[in-house]
């Protein structure tokens, strides 16, 4: 970070997005919008937790992959930003940033071992003990000693994660950087065919999905119920027949298997699927509406794929010495553990963990609700975790029902004002280093993109391919029913969850994300042509437009 | 023209292998090394070879030449186990490579060369190397003959480098003799031979190995083998920063320098490949720049 750095700047703001700072020592950091985590605003206690337990566990966890930098998570009119900021003084960048690259390469070889031996064990431990722990019977004094535990452990989970994460993150994207280099005019999406086609918990839960669907697809019966039958009386209607109480068996047994997940990974306010299966019956009406195929033979495809093209890369450098041939294959290695990973940590940490502190504060919304504090137990994510530890502390006592009002007011105000993509100051680009080059391709940062032609969005590429097909807006995983066999769902971001939307989908366009975000990833793996971090499209397509997408270009046109 | 020598060739470890007079400077020293080190097995095409292809008149090789290239290019895959080995053909001039002129890269090399008929093509291609113009205006520029320049060609087995080489026993841009430098880079010789890339640079204490100051070069490009030659790549971004050689290659590599120096009685320039953690001896010669 030797080089020029421009004098640090504040933000210009939109004239309808003023911010007051808390706290005004706030005003110094560069903070982001994150759409791709939380496009909409979200809750007082989501926005509480990120900024003290998130923050806390995502720097110690990048301290610990030798990362020089620190996170910051601010709620800025209610919506969710986070910021990076140098842990160490400037003067010590450079060497850092040397001894970060080491601990980087060093574990680049063992990404996989890592997460399978000490990252796994660990987290299924804190589950284990989370599901036995019953919430319902805890005294007062027990709970509180628990959600002392849950939220030290949820900063745990997000230590783990970034450890994780930094080495998962580079390796695919250093292996496109290495792969680029090696191959003389090559397309840097084909990077992401060497690591394609590996088994992971988001591909498994979207297969186990179908297969459920398959269960009750000679049924004419059933088909009818789902097919008539308004979602959220569905488990109702199905109650009638004996079939009917065999899928409710299937469902139940689907959401505590696969479950313990909502929309979106920063909002705790959502309910988990466990709580509401209406996102596993909207995917079932999808699934048998149309034939869906058996997900696993694509899957051999894109396996057989990936198998031709590593042999046909190692054929091309076969003459090349022996240090460059190791390279690029424990880089092969990098790449496809930090694929799976990339989704599997989100299941094991940003959606069980989420699950399981949404569990414990909706008992404290039980407790508040029985004094009468708070007028509905979701209630209880319209607080500060402050606020909560506070009044349970004192018998569960306060009134907090004007103030949520309020608050919940202005959450929807904000709602409908597009936030800034920056507050705070501007200190300039980051540097360009292996790190900050993957948080680019998972974000979607990069140089500013060329003036698109008119009637065209520009993204980034994110999953080969050209399709022209019904454009179906989908802000959130309740209305995934709408989506049809063949439509491109438009959404400003997806996570695993939003998987078994993919084998219904034609084509998908999202608002952020790189080539390297969950989006991109499982398009790929389901060949689904992709364009990721299209600025707008959400806004600047309507529902119904019939649009092309070509995943190789990364653009979007409304025809 | 005197009359051709009946020699025509000989592998490194035959007797007469090392006149300087018959094979050129290069074959000589190679024949020289003898036990010093580990050496691509190989042979040389002696001057007299070269004079009857020249009193041939029509470029093309005498058959009995070609047959004796043949069979000696068959012996060469027996000694190796290699079925089809790939070899360096190597320009070897008379006046190459002597003590105060080195004649490095001025002549034609061919690397990766495969097969017998190939080999000959290769010959052929440094023998006509000889009347080449950057060759001609150094022998100018250094007063050495030009009618009587005649060529040897050294035949050898390519060692698939993984990182080549360049060792001098001396300091060649400050004299300093306590210095041994080494020069290397990632693939095979040319890049770092040819001054193509910017190699890693290693400064040797030559009386305590363990004393070493590692420069880090941009190593921009590493040559690497094709289906029947080689190509020049751009080493990938991610490796420029790797160093090339561990601390204990460069004190082995050291002691090996200072080996041959005592061994010849002059400062040596040594070029070296490592392939599979095993360090081959390409060639030895005087370092020319010293005062």
């Amino acid at each position: 970070m030797s080089e020029h750095h421009p004098e640090p700047k504040p933000y210009a703001l939109p004239d309808n997005f003023p911010v007051t700072w808390d706290d005004p020592a706030d005003s110094h950091l560069p903070l982001d919008q994150d759409r791709q985590h939380a496009p909409m605003p979200i809750t007082p206690l989501s926005g509480w937790l990120a900024q003290h337990y998130w923050g806390k566990g995502a720097s110690a966890g990048l301290a610990a992959a030798g990362q020089p930098i620190m996170m910051h998570v601010r709620r800025v009119n209610t919506y969710y930003y986070m910021g990076v900021t140098p842990s160490v003084p400037m003067e010590q960048m450079q060497e850092a940033g040397q001894k970060a690259e080491a601990i980087l390469k060093s574990q680049l070889p063992i990404i996989a071992e890592r997460w399978n031996n000490e990252a796994l064990p660990e987290i299924r431990g804190y589950h284990d003990k989370w599901n036995a722990f019953d919430l319902r019977t805890a005294s007062d004094p027990e709970l509180l000693a628990h959600l002392d535990w849950t939220l030290e452990t949820f900063a745990r989970l997000w230590d783990i994660h970034m450890r994780t994460l930094v080495p998962a993150l580079v390796g695919p994207s250093m292996l496109q950087d290495l792969y680029t280099d090696l191959i003389e005019d090559a397309d840097p999406m084909d990077a992401y065919k060497l690591a394609q086609g590996f088994d992971n918990s988001s591909l498994r839960a979207g297969e186990d999905l179908w297969k459920l669907s398959q269960t009750v697809k000679d049924s004419s019966e059933i088909k009818a119920v789902l097919k008539n039958t308004p979602t959220n009386v569905v488990m109702t209607a199905l109650e009638g027949s004996d079939d009917g109480k065999k899928l409710i068996a299937g469902i139940n047994a689907y959401a505590q298997a696969w479950g313990r997940r909502s929309d979106t990974v920063i909002e705790i306010g959502d309910p988990s699927w466990v709580e509401d299966p209406t996102i596993v019956i909207e995917n079932l009406k999808t699934y048998l509406q149309s034939d869906s195929p058996d997900p696993r033979e694509q899957w051999n495809e894109v396996v057989a794929e990936r198998e031709r093209f590593v042999a046909d890369v190692q054929a091309q450098i076969a003459g090349y010495p022996e240090p460059v041939k190791q390279q690029f294959n424990m880089m092969v290695g990098a790449g496809q553990a930090g694929h799976w990973i990339q989704e599997d940590h989100n299941w094991w940490i940003d959606q069980q963990g989420n699950h399981q502190v949404r569990q414990v504060f909706l008992e404290f919304g039980d407790r508040l609700y029985r004094t009468g504090a708070i007028e509905d137990r979701n209630d209880v994510f319209m607080l500060l975790g402050d606020e909560i530890i506070d009044s349970a502390n004192a018998g569960f006592s306060g009134d907090f029902k004007a103030a949520i009002i309020k608050r919940r007011t202005e959450m929807d105000k904000w709602a409908k004002i597009p936030a800034a993509a920056h507050v705070g100051t501007d200190y300039g680009s980051p540097p360009d280093n292996p790190v900050t080059r993957a948080l680019g391709r998972l974000f979607g940062w990069g140089p500013p993109r060329e003036e698109a032609p008119s009637g065209t969005i520009a993204g980034s590429p994110g999953s080969s391919g050209k399709v022209t097909g019904t454009a179906r807006i989908i802000v959130k995983l309740t209305d995934a029913g709408r989506l049809s066999k063949g439509e491109i769902l438009v959404t400003p971001t997806t996570s695993p969850p939003w998987t078994p939307l993919f084998a219904t989908a034609g084509g998908i366009v999202t608002d952020t994300g790189g080539a390297l975000s969950h989006c991109a990833i499982v398009a790929r793996e389901y060949q689904i042509p992709a364009v990721v971090g299209a600025t707008g499209a959400t806004y600047a397509i309507k529902d119904g437009d019939q649009i092309e997408v070509d995943g190789d270009a990364g653009t979007v046109r409304i025809l | 023209m005197t009359k051709a020598d009946l020699v025509t060739l000989a592998f490194f470890e035959d007797p007469g292998a090392d006149d300087v007079t018959r094979f050129g400077g290069k074959a000589a020293s190679l024949a020289k090394l003898g036990s010093a080190g580990r050496i691509p097995p190989g042979f040389s095409v002696s001057v007299g070879a070269y004079q009857k292809w020249i009193d041939n008149g029509s470029g093309e090789l005498p058959f009995d030449l070609a047959a004796e290239f043949k069979s000696a290019y068959i012996i060469l895959e027996r000694i190796c186990g290699v079925i089809d080995v790939p070899v360096a053909v190597r320009s070897s001039a008379i006046d190459e490579d002597g003590i105060g002129e080195s004649f490095a890269g001025l002549h034609d090399t061919f690397l990766n060369v495969i097969g017998a008929d190939s080999v000959i093509e290769a010959i052929i291609k440094c023998w006509r190397s000889l009347g080449n113009q950057h060759a001609i205006d150094y022998r100018k520029a250094n007063g050495l003959e030009i009618d009587s320049a005649a060529m040897g060609v050294v035949v050898q087995q390519l060692v698939f480098a993984d990182v080549s080489a360049v060792a001098f026993s001396a300091n060649p841009i400050n004299g300093n003799r306590d210095e041994v430098v080494i020069n290397a880079n990632f693939g095979l010789g040319e890049a770092v031979v040819g001054g193509l890339a910017t190699p890693d640079t290693i400064v040797v204490n030559r009386n305590d190995f363990s004393k070493q100051t590692l420069t880090i070069g941009a190593k921009e490009i590493m040559t690497v083998r094709t289906k029947n030659g080689t190509d020049e790549k751009p080493v990938p971004r991610i490796m420029r920063g790797m160093p090339e050689l561990t601390a204990i290659q460069a004190s082995e590599i050291a002691a090996l320098v200072v080996k041959l120096e005592n061994h010849n009685g002059w400062p040596v320039d040594v070029e070296l490949a490592i392939h599979d953690s095993q360090l081959y001896l390409l060639q030895c010669r005087p370092i020319t720049t010293l005062t």
